[in-house]
């Protein structure tokens, strides 16, 4: 193997152990040497970081990591897409993801860490996800799902005074005759089955990873 | 001997009400509500009102540390004043549990079912916590699905009032619904402004971790206040989550969420009676979801109960604890982190509350206590079932339980889902909670006059918010 491969693989392997060590400052270093050792953004992010990611997913499902460890590591991710992705769009360049989700707290509800690390481990595991933010009205969630073409709308709910809004996401979805268009899915403290199949909802996470394993199976049944 | 823990050191307190302050002036508080800023401004505090925070000083927080009635001068009552509540740290009072997203109908062990809470299970909630001696403060049990969520609190409002003549506590959530909830204190009470010398009602004035505020919640609390309704000041991180994973982080983050917030009620209302109460929730670190039992939240409810004192405020912890003793206490009901109604659990868990009162009680040291004598009388080979002493003593000293054989009881009990303890303590829980709703009259009833106004109030808030 020629030196400069060597020294491509050494870099890879280093952004790989920067994703599984949650090395935000490392991660971002290293996505900015990417050109210095003549790597393509995406070359970066499929062979480097989104490898460490695919470890770090492994490690969970294993019972080896815990929420702590895959939250740092998907902000060391993060943080290297914040350099790449704009060089790789650039270049007209695309990751592969499984599906797009767009995400948020129902209006009225300012509680976001729930949402957030369901919207994490689903980026972990290979959605693009879109954060519409907490407090977030109806239609931001169906204005950005229909802007970003989205497969999923995902809302979130911590008080049960806020759920209200969720059967509300479902009638204005069928009012604008686009329910067929995006699966949805409810999440948070107060919801249950019972609720996701009494407003007519497509799926119910209790918790976060029933959450992305729900997706996958929603996803699958869309293609 | 009364058992007496002590987790915080004097210098360990110290440390963190400086490193309170400190945070609280240089890092400040974000509360979502320009009126809160304005009452903050007022005093003289930094203000910025386009990030919405503000950084408090130490001299307003000693100030309004000071206007808050201390222990021993703050009492609660019902609407009948039978029940009065004496925060002077002689004694623990529970609640029963409020937040049931859902009820578990128990018909006999191995037939039992969830399905969505409606006004009736809040009526029965409601009806069996006045039934309880050991509850003194009425919580709604469930939120109802069978009416306009908009409309949530006032008709838990209505039902507690009915069904219950104990001390009402819940939260204002809703700015819209506060003039409402003011009339019904007028048609229960004659008179609102009774408030003031006897609060029959009190509010949760719950923060969102770190360091902020919710502005509904800020907004409907501060006109509460202004008519004397007491509130209890929470801050409930969680340890990684919401606060540091340390439980000093986690005591010193909400220690300063509760201390803002003490001071926004205090300078909306100077004197009004406020509860400190730092508690915590742990998440399970695999799934994100909250988990009650850690030896970690144990800690943190203790330790924040120390932090009260400290202030000499009277303290709220969640669940019993036998490491310190808060003035008040919630959990009593607690079932599946408290997203499931289960009456059967209010049963259990009146005994074991009871149980951790008579630990609180301790034990007396003296000559006659001792029983030198008896000792000596009844060794080698008697037994002291013959003794007198033991007959005439045995009740004090041992708890009677009246849910089956000694023995079934987990006194710690367990707050997730199918962790109640027997077959036959459920059993006779369910018969007990029957008969309860089955003959337990409130004491005494509202005047249909009332109970007619309160619907003739709801019927309008119906109408002009609902339409």
């Amino acid at each position: 193997m020629a030196k400069s491969e060597v020294t491509k693989q050494n870099i890879l392997g280093e952004m790989t152990q920067a994703v599984v060590d949650g090395d935000q400052q490392r991660a971002a270093a290293l996505a900015k040497q990417t050109s210095m050792y003549k790597l393509s953004p995406l070359e970066a992010i499929e062979e480097g970081f989104v490898k460490g990611l695919n470890i770090v997913g492994q490690k969970y499902q294993s019972g080896e990591f815990y929420l702590p460890e895959l939250i740092t590591s998907s902000e060391a991710m993060k943080k290297a897409l914040e350099t790449l992705e704009p060089q790789m769009k650039k270049e007209g360049a695309k990751r592969d993801e499984l599906g797009k989700v767009v995400i948020g707290a129902v209006e009225g509800d300012i509680h976001d860490i729930g949402y957030t690390i369901v919207a994490t481990m689903l980026y972990v595991a290979g959605f693009e996800v879109i954060d519409v933010g907490r407090d977030a009205p109806v239609r931001t969630f169906i204005q950005t799902a229909q802007k970003e073409n989205a497969d999923i709308i995902a809302a979130s709910a911590l008080m049960t005074t806020t759920m209200a809004y969720m059967p509300e996401l479902i009638k204005q979805l069928t009012e604008l005759g686009i329910r067929d268009k995006f699966k949805v899915m409810v999440g948070g403290a107060p919801t249950s089955q019972r609720l996701c199949d009494k407003i007519g909802a497509d799926g119910y996470g209790a918790n976060a990873r029933e959450a992305v394993a729900v997706a996958k199976e929603l996803i699958s049944g869309t293609e | 001997m009364k058992p007496k823990i002590e987790l915080l050191s004097r210098e360990e307190l110290e440390l963190i009400h400086t490193q309170t302050l400190h945070l609280l002036q240089t890092k400040g508080v974000k509360y979502d509500s320009k009126i809160a800023l304005n009452y903050l401004e007022d005093a003289g505090q930094e203000v910025d009102y386009d990030s919405l925070t503000a950084k408090i000083s130490p001299d307003l927080v000693e100030k309004c540390l000071e206007s808050a009635p201390k222990l021993g001068e703050v009492t609660l009552y019902g609407r009948d004043d039978r029940h009065e509540i004496i925060f002077d740290g002689g004694r623990t009072y529970y609640n029963n549990e409020y937040g049931g997203r859902d009820v578990l109908d128990f018909e006999d062990y191995e037939t039992h079912k969830y399905r969505d809470p409606t006004i009736d299970d809040v009526k029965r909630s409601v009806t069996l916590a006045d039934a309880l001696d050991i509850v003194h403060i009425i919580w709604p049990g469930c939120f109802p699905t069978d009416c306009p969520p908009v409309l949530l609190d006032l008709y838990n409002q209505q039902i507690c009032f009915t069904n219950s003549s104990k001390h009402l506590q819940d939260q204002a959530r809703d700015l819209r619904l506060v003039p409402y909830k003011l009339e019904i204190l007028d048609a229960v009470l004659g008179d609102r402004r009774k408030m003031k010398e006897k609060p029959a009602v009190s509010l949760i004035f719950d923060t969102v971790s770190p360091l902020r505020w919710e502005k509904d919640m800020i907004e409907a609390t501060i006109e509460m206040t202004k008519n004397w309704v007491p509130s209890f000041v929470h801050s409930r991180p969680q340890p990684g989550v919401t606060s540091p994973v340390t439980p000093a982080g986690t005591l010193l983050q909400g220690n300063a969420e509760v201390l803002s917030g003490i001071v926004l009620l205090q300078l909306v209302q100077p004197g009004i009676p406020v509860a400190h109460s730092v508690t915590g929730t742990c998440v399970d670190m695999r799934s994100g979801i909250a988990v009650g039992g850690q030896p970690l939240e144990r800690l943190l409810q203790s330790a924040g109960v120390e932090l009260a004192h400290f202030y000499n405020l009277p303290a709220w912890a969640w669940n019993t604890s036998y490491l310190v003793q808060p003035e008040y206490a919630s959990g009593l009901g607690n079932y599946n982190t408290d997203l499931t109604l289960f009456l059967e659990r209010y049963i259990i868990d009146a005994e074991r509350f009871a149980m951790v009162d008579r630990i609180h009680e301790g034990f007396k040291v003296n000559e006659e206590s001792l029983m030198r004598l008896d000792i000596e009388r009844v060794a080698y080979d008697g037994t002291f079932l013959k003794e007198m002493s033991t007959r005439n003593h045995w009740t004090e000293e041992y708890f009677v339980t009246t849910l089956g054989e000694e023995g079934l009881y987990d006194l710690e009990g367990g707050m997730t889902e199918g962790s109640c303890s027997s077959k036959e303590m459920l059993q006779a829980a369910h018969e007990r909670v029957e008969h309860i709703l089955a003959t337990h009259q409130v004491n005494p009833p509202l005047s249909s006059d009332v109970i007619k106004e309160m619907e003739t109030i709801i019927k309008r808030a119906q109408k002009e918010l609902v339409g």
